[in-house]
């Protein structure tokens, strides 16, 4: 569906929606390596309200608008001069079931100028994903051409470890509810500690997510995760990149 | 609580546990009970897959699998007379168990892996009760029961889950999770109530033999398994060569064709 398809409520919707950016970093050389696009109401409320407000058989032509919206926020943010990555959060039927619009996706990224490299497609894990082997064949095309992939959230929702085996893509955002004080609580560290083996033994780099306290985040590095990101090194920030977030002081 | 649950779970692993496995022989010329399919049995359609300790090289147990619920005579009776379903159904499952004993299938200590729907005690107060009284019923000792959840059943209410897989271990019960790896939010489960089993989904195990990443994601599950005390089974082994490489990885409990078809209980429920 193209986007003037969509009813005018829903273009209404659209263009009340922003982007709050986080970024991620590398705790070892202390550097921001990316931001993560969030979408945000207009009130800054959370995506769900926005997405809430879509019709089912019109969210995947919102969301690709969205992607679109959010690139060029990033773009105008300065984003390519910094030399970070964008993530953009991306359902798992836009990639399966309408890979056109990711296309269409793909072909903006390279005429804003954002280097195939620095686009980082994060697949959600509120959808089971319905046909994992064309959904691989399409994220390998994806990685062919340049850009990178990553499963949001894993561990939480539909984001499993079959899921992992049948992608197996660049990146895995491993959910916050293992993260959460890792430093003193034995079985999310023994679960991290041997998903960053099995990791490892993939390829796939892990970025823990909502990084909170200083001791989660030295538990994490001594565990050689040092892509983080969190409260602990910046909020998310309503259409502004934050390229100085805060960085621990590890003893 | 917890070291009376890891000597249980090693009376499950340790070869030495059991004497003789009475399954075999008993099953074969046992009334109610056959190998292989028929349609008399597709109207009752339950059977029982063997649970194998490979180092020991024997059964140790059997896995109660219920096909989708489709209600016999009796049961839609029961509905009729107003009880509810997971009244009905917990119902149905003890009249197996006892089913299983008059047939002397669960002697000689074996386990019994017995499949229940979270979702239905926890939902409301009352079922929980009936749950537990209806295990009571089953006259079966507490240690010998396993209750096992689908991993996208047990999850799906993250704190009820929990206060369920707490309440039966309270009661000296154990708790498996099924399908393992493919479902909703399973290791998310891990952190939050680990239960006393871990059986993984087949389709983390499909392919082990040339799949490098099955192998490295299914060595991860057994590693954080083995740390936190956890039991893993391996479900639908179809060959020696997959078996031996799942014990070669340190899963000892394993299922499925490698260790005979399923048996097919008939008549159990129109006694």
């Amino acid at each position: 569906m193209p986007p003037s398809d969509l009813a005018d409520p829903i273009l209404a919707t659209q263009a009340r929606a922003r982007f709050a950016f986080q970024p991620y970093v590398d705790v070892v050389l202390q550097q921001v390596i990316g931001h993560e696009a969030l979408l945000r109401g207009p009130l800054g409320e959370a995506a769900d309200c926005v997405l809430g407000a879509v019709p089912e058989p019109d969210r995947n032509a919102f969301d690709r608008l969205l992607r679109l919206q959010a690139m060029q926020k990033a773009v105008d943010l300065g984003i390519v001069s910094h030399g970070h990555q964008l993530s953009l959060n991306v359902l798992s039927t836009a990639i399966g079931r309408h890979a056109e619009g990711l296309v269409n996706t793909l072909e903006a990224a390279q005429s804003l100028g954002i280097p195939s490299d620095r686009l980082v497609l994060e697949i959600t894990e509120i959808e089971k994903v319905a046909d994992p082997a064309s959904l691989r064949a399409v994220l390998q095309e994806l990685r062919s051409s340049g850009f990178r992939t990553a499963i949001d959230d894993m561990g939480r929702g539909w984001s499993n470890l079959t899921l992992l085996v049948q992608l197996q893509p660049d990146i895995v955002k491993l959910d916050r509810a293992f993260i959460e004080d890792i430093h003193s609580e034995k079985a999310r560290h023994t679960v991290v500690r041997h998903m960053k083996g099995a990791c490892d033994d993939l390829g796939c780099a892990i970025i823990a997510e909502g990084v909170e306290k200083p001791a989660e985040s030295a538990a994490l590095r001594e565990l050689g995760i040092q892509l983080q990101q969190g409260f602990l090194f910046s909020r998310p920030l309503l259409c502004q990149l934050n390229l100085q977030p805060a960085f621990p002081q590890y003893s | 609580m917890q070291d009376t649950q890891a000597r249980n779970m090693n009376d499950i692993v340790q070869p030495s546990a059991f004497g003789t496995p009475m399954a075999a022989r008993e099953t074969r010329g046992g009334k109610g009970l056959h190998h292989g399919h028929s349609a008399h049995a597709a109207s009752c359609s339950a059977t029982l897959r063997s649970l194998h300790n490979v180092q020991a090289g024997k059964t140790v147990g059997y896995e109660l699998v219920l096909p989708p619920h489709s209600p016999t005579d009796y049961e839609r009776r029961a509905i009729a007379e107003g009880r509810t379903p997971l009244s009905v159904e917990v119902d149905r499952q003890v009249r197996l168990v006892h089913a299983l004993r008059a047939n002397r299938l669960l002697n000689n200590g074996l386990t019994l892996l017995l499949p229940i729907r979270p979702e239905l005690p926890t939902a409301q107060q009352q079922g929980l009760g009936q749950l537990l009284d209806n295990l009571r019923d089953c006259a079966l000792p507490a240690e010998r029961l396993v209750l096992q959840m689908e991993e996208s059943r047990a999850i799906a209410d993250i704190e009820g889950g929990r206060q369920l897989i707490l309440t039966l271990r309270a009661r000296g019960y154990r708790v498996s999770i099924s399908g393992f790896g493919s479902g909703f939010e399973g290791l998310r489960e891990l952190v939050t109530c680990p239960p006393d089993f871990l059986r993984l989904s087949p389709e983390l195990t499909n392919k082990l033999l040339s799949d490098r990443a099955q192998r490295s994601v299914v060595k991860a599950i057994i590693g954080v398994a083995r740390d936190l005390n956890i039991c893993v089974v391996a479900d639908q082994v179809a060959t020696s060569e997959a078996a031996n490489l799942l014990h070669s990885m340190g899963v000892v409990l394993q299922q499925g064709p490698q260790y005979g078809p399923d048996r097919v209980l008939e008549n159990l429920l129109s006694a």
